[in-house]
């Protein structure tokens, strides 16, 4: 690492460098300080939040509000009494019309609701805004809105938040290191991701055809590997995204992986570590392997879909009446082995980082040490070696060879131990604590409590013969919410509460901080709890309307309760959107670097921390990270960047709320 | 559908299943029982643990948070004590598996009483049925879009069916991945180009129970010219489970488990039709 090897311990960093001034361009655009881009990642990120979560509201308003709505039975019954039958029955059923439009929007966007016997009469209605289809979403938009939710909020939101935003500001700090061991190319990821941005958002704009990619997440082919109305332009600009996307991860976990193992602060043995750094760690070795399988995977789609390779495209394929010329000799569930090889894997890549904030959460809020920190480690570790070793999971009815099925059933339910063992461990570390109810901590005991109910549930799917019956349902919608929104999300705002006053030397609001809390936890479950039940009732994941089906009927309530829930959910990040953005400027200023009076690192420099990291040399660790509340110590909380001090006079340092500065007085060791 | 469709929502829940018609479908939904309680019981443990240490140990200066640093013990009884279940439970479900989905285990059927080829498209099940010689491929097959009707050996005049009625389904599609799932039955099988699945089912139900909503005997036929069995309104729904396109969640089709009489006499009509069709042709 050049820019610290250079600097002599005790003159501070700048001097080392010996740079002039840098323009505003260079200091926070194309910024190579890993806080500066941590920072860019945590706006970009939640300005995508913002989007992805309208793409939801939009997935939520088709599935709840449907054309096509039938008479009940008790409305045929009716017209029975009435004398009617036959013909004339017939008719009044194929003339009923009662579909809802979505209140205002609905007509707003997509046309005058008429009823149908004006539109028999050859009336036509008042366009809306998005065109004119009676007030009711068009399946297009509603394919594209789930597709796209769930790309952006993946690869846009959860990966790039976890591993570029907290990954990029907290682990150098954690570690002393002065920065990256990699500044450009961590300039680079960010900027390779943006262009990731700005092709997937792209995608929307390009089709003249429809409006974006529409073949699911997943993407399966031959759906997304012909090009079709259902996969027009925007399917190849989606490729190409995600293809960016993962060239990013690979940089940023190249990243990680080196300032980890080389950049440590004196004394800073692994297992000294935050749990949040070993997250990392494990994290970004799952992307290092994951991940350039997902990108050959998507450059052999790109190639089915416009150079006639026929990677996954059987003999004697037929598109709408018409044989598809580049087919034959390829294999449809190829592409599934090889997207789920990395897609396993990244779902672990998006819950691992949110487990490593907890846990510092919960061990600073309850003034606890982590109950078991090495089994919280080798835990994470097992997760990460048994998520390569599951994909198959997600294939049980694919046609997969059952007795691979067997085996994949096996691993996956081993799988769900380490998590378990995670779970008990949390409970261990509230247990004898002193627990204050911050927002922090709020969210993250949100996120154990949620992520109970997301493992639990993964359990009835890693049973193949009862996936038999939820595979493609929404119990799979509920798992991966549970497992990802009430998981994954809650760890993230957990992470904010509790790093912002470090990132911006200012504290957010607690009490708006808390009524976020309590109104997201409430909505939460409001939207994602029912899908469990209806998922149970055999309702399909991915359904534009329920209304072809009878046995989905008595389901319209349930949807439409879910549907405010999920406008309810929205509305209540207004509150930390504003929290957010206007302590930036107003918010209260601390008082101490270690407002928390936490043990890691990262509060033993200045608040926000300098370029560079620490004025002067590093701290030097002399012991775990989690020392609150020890027998033996005179204070309440042992730092790392000192030596313990002992009731009995022993040990040494100064007090741990002395400035940072003076506990790196300790003889300084020349940094790597 | 009005029969079904009650039936689906009013008689024989199990903890929000639909009923089950299907002789697997027992030992899915039994499987699904034990995990439902398995999976019950530490949800409410361990939030009950989790709500009982935030009360107990809410911050109070006169205290001092107790340093525990881990357990050894501990860790070895919740890691080995959810070990042993969770094996159990998927020890206990391979069998199942097995004879669902494995033609080569032993306990997978060897007979089936009725075969038909299903090939999906976008966005329709194009059913062929091997007509009165119960071959494919020869003059008397058809092809019925959208409509699977099956025949059973009726055990009582409720429409209970007498045991071993295995109907074979040969799974391919034309275009996209489809998914072929009969809720009431626990089926579910992608459709794949390129390859083509085998799904099987044992329905223990017909989907009538005669033409005035009382009872049927299984020499009854009701029709000579198949008319009646296509009338009759009461049927499974099949949905697609696999997303294949603008029309995805329109891709239904109806399922009718019909006495064997009735049905043969079905067949014969559309056998001669589809011979004729082919002479004529
Ligand atoms: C506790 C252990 C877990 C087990 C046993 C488990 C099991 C499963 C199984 C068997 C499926 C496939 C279901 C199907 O399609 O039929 C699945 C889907 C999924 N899981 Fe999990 N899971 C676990 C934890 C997680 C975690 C921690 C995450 C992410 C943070 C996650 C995210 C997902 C996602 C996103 C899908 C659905 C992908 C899709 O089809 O779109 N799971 N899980
Ligand atoms: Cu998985
Ligand atoms: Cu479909």
């Amino acid at each position: 690492m050049s820019t610290t090897a250079a600097a002599p311990a005790t003159a501070g960093h700048d001097a080392g460098h010996a740079h002039p001034e840098l323009s505003f361009l260079r200091k926070w655009v194309f910024s190579t300080d890993h806080k500066v881009i941590g920072i860019q990642y945590l706006f970009s990120c939640i300005a995508m939040f913002l989007v992805g979560g309208l793409l939801a509201l939009m997935v939520r308003w088709q599935v709840a509000y449907p054309a096509g709505a039938k008479p009940s039975e008790e409305k045929v019954q009716e017209w029975r009494d009435q004398g009617l039958s036959g013909a004339a029955l017939n008719q009044a059923i194929a003339e009923f019309d009662e579909d809802k439009p979505f209140p205002i929007l609905g007509e707003l966007l997509w046309g005058e609701k008429l009823s149908k016997a004006d539109i028999n009469a050859g009336e036509v209605g008042e366009a809306g805004l998005f065109g004119n289809s009676n007030g009711m979403m068009p399946n297009e938009w509603y394919n594209v809105a789930f597709t796209m939710h769930a790309s952006v909020m993946i690869f846009l939101v959860i990966i790039p938040i976890l591993t570029g935003a907290f990954g990029n500001y907290v682990i150098p700090l954690q570690l002393g290191a002065k920065d990256m061991a990699f500044p450009f190319l961590n300039g680079l990821s960010y900027w390779t991701w943006f262009s990731a941005l700005l092709v997937l958002v792209a995608s929307f704009f390009v089709d003249p055809a429809g409006i974006g990619a529409g073949a699911g997440w997943t993407s399966y082919p031959p759906l997304s590997g012909v090009v079709s109305p259902s996969a027009g332009a925007g399917q190849t600009l989606w490729c190409i995204g995600v293809i960016l996307g993962g060239t990013s991860s690979i940089m940023g976990s190249m990243n990680y992986i080196t300032t980890i193992v080389n950049l440590r602060a004196p004394g800073l043995t692994l297992f000294r570590m935050p749990l949040t750094t070993w997250a990392a760690f494990i994290t970004s070795i799952l992307q290092l392997f994951a991940t350039p399988v997902l990108s050959s995977a998507m450059a052999m789609l790109l190639f089915d879909r416009h150079m006639g390779t026929s990677f996954f495209l059987p003999e004697g394929l037929i598109f709408s009446e018409a044989p598809v010329p580049n087919a034959g000799g390829g294999q449809v569930i190829l592409w599934q082995h090889i997207f789920w090889f990395y897609s396993h894997p990244a779902v672990y890549i998006m819950i691992l980082p949110a487990m490593g904030i907890v846990s510092d959460v919960i061990a600073v809020w309850s003034r606890k040490p982590i109950f078991g920190y090495r089994p919280m480690v080798f835990s994470m570790s097992a997760i990460a070696g048994l998520g390569f070793v599951v994909w198959g999971h997600h294939m049980f009815q694919s046609g997969m060879n059952p007795v691979l099925g067997t085996t994949f059933m096996i691993s996956t339910i081993m799988i769900a131990l380490p998590s378990a063992v995670k779970v008990f461990n949390w409970l261990g570390t509230l247990w004898g604590g002193q627990i204050t109810f911050s927002p922090p901590l709020l969210f993250a005991l949100g996120f154990v409590s949620m992520f109970v109910i997301g493992g639990l549930s993964g359990i009835y799917m890693a049973n193949a013969p009862f996936d038999i019956f939820i595979h493609d349902t929404y119990f799979i919608v509920a798992h991966i919410h549970y497992v990802l929104f009430t998981g994954s999300v809650m760890g993230i705002f957990a992470g904010i509460y509790h790093w912002y006053p470090k990132m911006f030397g200012r504290h957010m609001s607690d009490g708006l901080g808390k009524i976020h809390f309590w109104l997201t936890f409430s909505f939460m479950n409001g939207v994602f709890f029912p899908m469990h039940i209806i998922g149970l009732g055999g309702y399909p994941r991915r359904y534009a309307s329920f209304r072809s089906y009878d046995f989905l009927q008595t389901y319209e309530g349930m949807n439409v309760f879910m549907t405010w829930c999920a406008i309810g959910l929205g509305l209540s990040q207004l509150f930390f959107l504003w929290n957010f953005l206007w302590s930036l400027v107003a918010g209260k200023k601390p008082t101490s670097d270690n407002p928390w009076h936490a043990c890691s690192l990262e509060w033993s420099t200045q608040t926000p921390p300098p370029h560079g990291n620490w004025i002067g040399a590093v701290p030097t660790a002399y012991h775990g990270p989690y020392e609150y509340s020890h027998p033996n110590c005179k204070d309440e909380f042992a730092p790392q960047w000192m030596p313990m001090q002992r009731n009995d006079g022993g040990g040494g340092g100064a007090s741990p709320t002395a400035p940072a500065v003076a506990a790196s007085s300790a003889p300084p060791t020349a940094p790597h | 559908m009005q029969q079904v469709r009650a039936e689906h929502f009013d008689a024989a829940w199990k903890w929000w299943l639909p009923p089950n018609h299907s002789s697997f479908g027992e030992e899915i939904d039994l499987m699904y029982i034990w995990i439902f309680w398995i999976t019950m019981v530490t949800f409410v443990v361990v939030e009950g643990v989790m709500v009982y240490f935030c009360f107990k140990y809410r911050r109070n200066p006169a205290r001092k948070a107790t340093y525990i640093a881990g357990s050894h013990k501990l860790e070895v009884a919740w890691t080995v004590i959810p070990a042993i279940i969770l094996v159990a439970l998927g020890v206990a479900s391979t069998n199942t598996w097995a004879k669902i989905k494995n033609s080569s285990d032993p306990s997978y059927p060897q007979e089936f009483q009725t075969e038909v080829k299903i090939a999906a498209q976008q966005f329709a099940w194009n059913v062929t049925y091997p007509g009165t010689d119960r071959k494919f491929d020869t003059a008397d097959d058809f092809m019925l879009p959208n409509i699977l009707n099956v025949p059973v050996e009726l055990k009582d005049g409720a429409g209970n069916v007498t045991s071993e009625e295995n109907v074979r389904i040969m799974l391919s599609s034309k275009d996209v991945i489809h998914s072929l799932f009969i809720p009431v039955l626990r089926v579910k099988q992608d459709a794949v180009p390129g390859y083509i699945g085998n799904v099987w089912f044992d329905c223990d139900r017909a989907t009538y129970a005669g033409p005035d909503g009382k009872h049927l005997t299984g020499d009854q036929t009701y029709s000579e010219d198949g008319k009646t069995l296509l009338d009759w309104e009461e049927a499974y729904e099949i949905a697609c489970a696999e997303l294949c396109g603008l029309g995805h969640s329109g891709m239904r089709m109806q399922l009718k488990v019909v006495p064997r009489a009735a049905w043969e006499a079905w067949v014969k009509v559309k056998s001669d039709e589809a011979k004729k069709r082919a002479e004529g042709g």
